[in-house]
């Protein structure tokens, strides 16, 4: 029997459609702003930086923030702000590899593991235990040695990490939708089940793997910063956040603020990014209202 | 004496759609009632706002008299002091209605503990009595089950056995036996018949099938747009309603039932029920009614006399059989 | 019976569900025959395993034992490429219009996917748009999503939907358990009147012996994963023999009788 709880739900949804929906989210428009803000910084510096990057100026070194460095400069006298502009680009980058890798890899074994069940799901499930135990910082390591220090040997490995996560996600949210009458109707009228994983189930999980997919890029910013300060992976002087801080170190009784601005930059990504995926998931169960 | 008073209650949703719209009946001591209504007619959420256990989001105003005492107005505290004491509550779902990590005996037990003050093993011993009143075969056995070892059927008693367990001035049921299979549910019902005899309580039913509330209940009222369109004694419900509505869902329930002629083509309502919140103004039955008139586009009120009332603006008066129907 | 081959029949389907823990058998040894055109009620409880019997006979599930018929042609243990033909035949309705069709798709694309699952050939514009007539949604319900109509309108989706194909056999699991009661009637009508223009036939589970006795010409009553009784459904209704049978007909709410005579003249 049909009860309220429904029924307000039916009568929600209907005040409010896509877009404008999405922004009166609090989580989702705050995130989606900050991680704009970030795509329009990586954007730009990619044809225009206050001063190169990588341009040293030693007379300048350690200078606080001044009209023509608004953010101060480092030991080699290189403009702070333009470092950091340049450095989303790898934060972003990094984001963008290891969600790649994990969901390239992930999503499918996850449906896979869901649609057939049994054993080919014990093979993947086990394998994703395996994958899960590693350590993923041993895991940059090994690859850094394999393949020589960068940027994308780091997110490889960090992307390798987050498999299993996305595996599991896909796998619960997958088995939810494939017990579902409208899957069952479907194999009534013949739809096969690889048909059946394309046209109801992805489409019926995506929100969700979205969602998830955000809140692992907001920690692969973190991965990758955490990585460089311990100068694993890219390499310098290209600019990167987590360089930028492990530098800055070195000189905190010099110049404080100068572990500030990259760090200051790093926590706005992440939680960008974080409250993207969550305001993201909290619209998806709106959405479905109780009667999910 | 009356000892629930319902006055123009509304139940509204933070954005302001109103779910219930003004509803006012009364229940007398010992006295059934029956609250009918389909999807969107706002009867959950009055039994809900009755008891004050509306969900987040969800805002009540108006009345809600007590033994003279307005359930809206007073603090959490005292609701709680009520809830499960002279007011107790049986929801539909028993399987998430009852804590799957309790066992069954001391969820049985709880209420006594915090209105009676009763010591644990107090309450242990009171909660396998109430089980064995409620029929549950081997009630010491049930008592330490979980929820999820015992059927439907007989977490649904013991979802009884708790409402009963303070010996309460009311009962409010919400669809108790929606839930079950029709065998299981005669004997709900029976059962549910029994204790609400011997404990002299009244009883607040709300259910949408007609035939449940005619078996058990006293007096119906018919709710429907969030509104109540009719109120009466059960007789008078079954044989000669006076709404639209109610006689509608009555020519339905007949026809399909088990003892109805089986050809022919049954008798409907035409269109369908609106999503809560999206009643057409004025009347809120009025795009379906076979006696729509332009009148109807204001709004009706409840009038009649102390037995009956109706919101109608041409409610059926002719008796059953006359041509003028 | 008249020697025809029955359009779907289970000969001795039984059905084991078996998990870490223990075994569940949802059904023991049921033989039931659908001829053609026949309009069968399979009634039962919950753990009657009327639901599981719906999903054998369409061969959505395989049965443990004993074997399901379309016709003579054995469509258990059969691979889905072998049952393009049977699908395109044998249809569902399922209970839940929540839940039965994908939130995610348009209305149209609802009730056209079994067209193009299946291949039926036709212009499907045309057939989509004389499907939801049948049904008596609007032409214009295809733009829009479930989530916008009603749980009668998305059972009427549903039942469009299922005859897409031009499905000789309906299956409907509890098609109206889920709706009020005033919307009831109204899907119980469709089906009735579908069942005459379409000549179909109909095997309706429900738990609901009066929606049963309004739609269906002949019985099967389960308790437990065993047929208890069947047959027509005027000696089921009118003296029934098994005594589970008869408790289902006693256990029926009833609006009280004196009550009810007084409105039979309506």
């Amino acid at each position: 029997m049909t009860a309220a709880p429904v029924e307000i739900a039916g009568a929600c949804q209907r005040d409010r459609a896509g877009i404008r929906r999405w922004a009166r989210n609090p989580s989702a428009a705050a995130g989606g702003a900050l991680v704009g803000l970030i795509v329009a910084v990586a954007l730009v510096s990619l044809v225009w930086t206050p001063y190169p990057p990588l341009a040293v100026d030693p007379s300048h070194s350690l200078a606080g923030p001044s009209w023509s460095h608004p953010l101060g400069t480092d030991q080699y006298g290189r403009d702070v702000l333009s470092r950091l502009m340049a450095g989303s680009r790898v934060s972003l980058y990094a984001g963008v590899v290891s969600v790649l890798v994990a969901t390239v890899a992930g999503v499918p074994a996850g449906l896979l593991a869901a649609q057939w069940g049994g054993v080919p799901a014990q093979v993947v499930l086990r394998l994703s235990d395996v994958l899960y135990a590693f350590p993923a910082l041993l895991a940059a390591i090994v690859l850094s040695a394999a393949l020589g220090s960068s940027t994308t040997t780091a997110m490889l490995a960090i992307g390798i990490a987050f498999v299993p996560v996305l595996v599991r996600v896909t796998r619960s949210n997958a088995l939810v939708v494939l017990g579902s009458d409208y899957v069952l109707a479907a194999r009534a009228y013949g739809r096969r089940p690889l048909a059946i994983l394309r046209r109801h189930v992805l489409p019926n999980i995506a929100t969700t793997l979205i969602a998830q997919m955000s809140l692992l890029f907001s920690l692969a910013i973190l991965a990758e910063a955490g990585l460089d300060y311990l100068g694993l992976g890219t390499t310098p002087p290209t600019a990167s956040w987590g360089d930028m801080i492990q530098t800055a170190q070195n000189y905190l009784s010099q110049d404080p603020l100068l572990s500030v601005w990259p760090g200051t930059a790093i926590f706005l990504a992440v939680l960008g990014f974080s409250l993207l995926g969550e305001g993201t998931a909290e619209l998806r169960n709106a959405r479905l209202g109780r009667s999910a | 004496m009356t000892l629930l008073s319902v006055r123009d209650l509304c139940v509204s949703t933070a954005g302001g759609l109103r779910l219930v719209d003004g509803v006012s009946f009364e229940v007398q001591k010992g006295e059934r009632v029956g609250l009918i209504g389909e999807s969107g007619s706002g009867k959950s959420l009055t039994a809900l706002a009755i008891v004050g256990l509306l969900g987040e989001g969800l805002r009540a105003t108006g009345q809600v008299l007590f033994e003279n005492e307005d359930l809206l107005a007073v603090s959490e505290r005292r609701r709680c002091q009520l809830r499960g004491n002279a007011l107790s509550m049986v929801f539909q779902e028993p399987m998430t209605a009852l804590n799957p990590t309790m066992r069954v005996g001391k969820q049985v037990g709880e209420a006594l503990r915090v209105h009676r003050g009763l010591s644990r093993r107090a309450a242990a011993r009171a909660a396998v009595e109430l089980l064995a009143r409620v029929e549950l075969p081997h009630p010491e056995r049930c008592a330490v089950m979980y929820p999820h070892e015992l059927s439907g059927g007989q977490r649904q008693r013991a979802m009884m056995a708790i409402a009963i367990s303070c010996d309460p001035l009311l009962v409010v049921a919400d669809e108790p036996t929606t839930a079950l299979d029709v065998t299981v549910q005669r004997r709900v019902l029976e059962l549910l018949d029994r204790l609400v005899a011997e404990e002299g309580c009244a009883l607040l039913l709300i259910t949408h099938d007609l035939a449940v509330v005619s078996e058990m209940c006293d007096r119906v009222v018919t709710m429907y747009g969030g509104r109540v369109v009719e109120v009466g004694p059960v007789e008078r419900m079954v044989s000669s309603p006076a709404h639209p509505y109610t006689e509608a869902l009555l020519a339905t329930s007949l026809a399909v039932s088990i003892d109805a002629p089986s050809d022919g083509a049954l008798p409907t309502i035409a269109g369908n029920v609106p999503a809560a919140g999206q009643f057409p103004s004025g009347c809120a039955f009025r795009d379906r009614c076979p006696r729509r008139a332009p009148a109807c586009e204001e709004t009706p009120l409840l009038a009649g006399d102390a037995t009956h009332k109706v919101a109608c603006w041409r409610p059926i008066t002719e008796p059953v059989g006359s041509p003028a129907r | 019976m008249n020697g025809a081959v029955p359009h779907l029949e289970a000969r001795e389907v039984s059905k084991l569900y078996r998990s870490r823990r223990r075994q569940v058998r949802a059904l023991e040894r049921v033989s039931v025959a659908v001829p053609a055109g026949a309009t069968v009620g399979v009634v039962g409880e919950s753990g009657s395993g009327k639901s599981t019997l719906a999903r054998l006979l369409l061969a959505l599930d395989q049965p443990t034992e004993g074997a399901v018929f379309y016709r003579g042609t054995q469509v258990s243990g059969r691979k889905e490429k072998d049952l393009v033909a049977f699908r395109r035949r044998a249809q569902i309705v399922f209970q839940d219009p929540m839940s039965s069709l994908d939130p995610r798709m348009r209305v149209y694309d609802i009730v056209a996917e079994p067209l193009r699952a299946l291949g039926v050939p036709g212009d499907e514009r045309e057939r989509v748009a004389e499907l939801l007539a049948s049904v008596e949604l609007p032409a214009d319900a295809g733009r829009r999503y479930p989530h916008q109509f009603s749980g009668g309108q998305r059972q009427r989706i549903a039942i469009a939907r299922a005859l897409g194909p031009s499905p000789e056999v309906l299956v409907a699991d509890e098609p109206v358990s889920a709706l009020d009661v005033s919307v009831r009637a109204q899907i119980m009508n469709l089906l009735a009147q579908l069942v005459r223009d379409f000549n179909l036939t109909l095997v309706l589970i429900s738990h609901d012996m009066a929606v049963v006795r309004h739609l269906c010409r002949s019985v099967v009553v389960l308790y437990r994963g065993h047929v208890v009784e069947s047959g027509p459904a005027e000696r089921i209704y009118g003296s029934p023999e098994h005594p589970y049978t008869r408790e289902l007909l006693v256990a029926v709410p009833r609006l009280r009788r004196e009550r009810a005579e007084a409105h039979r003249g309506v």
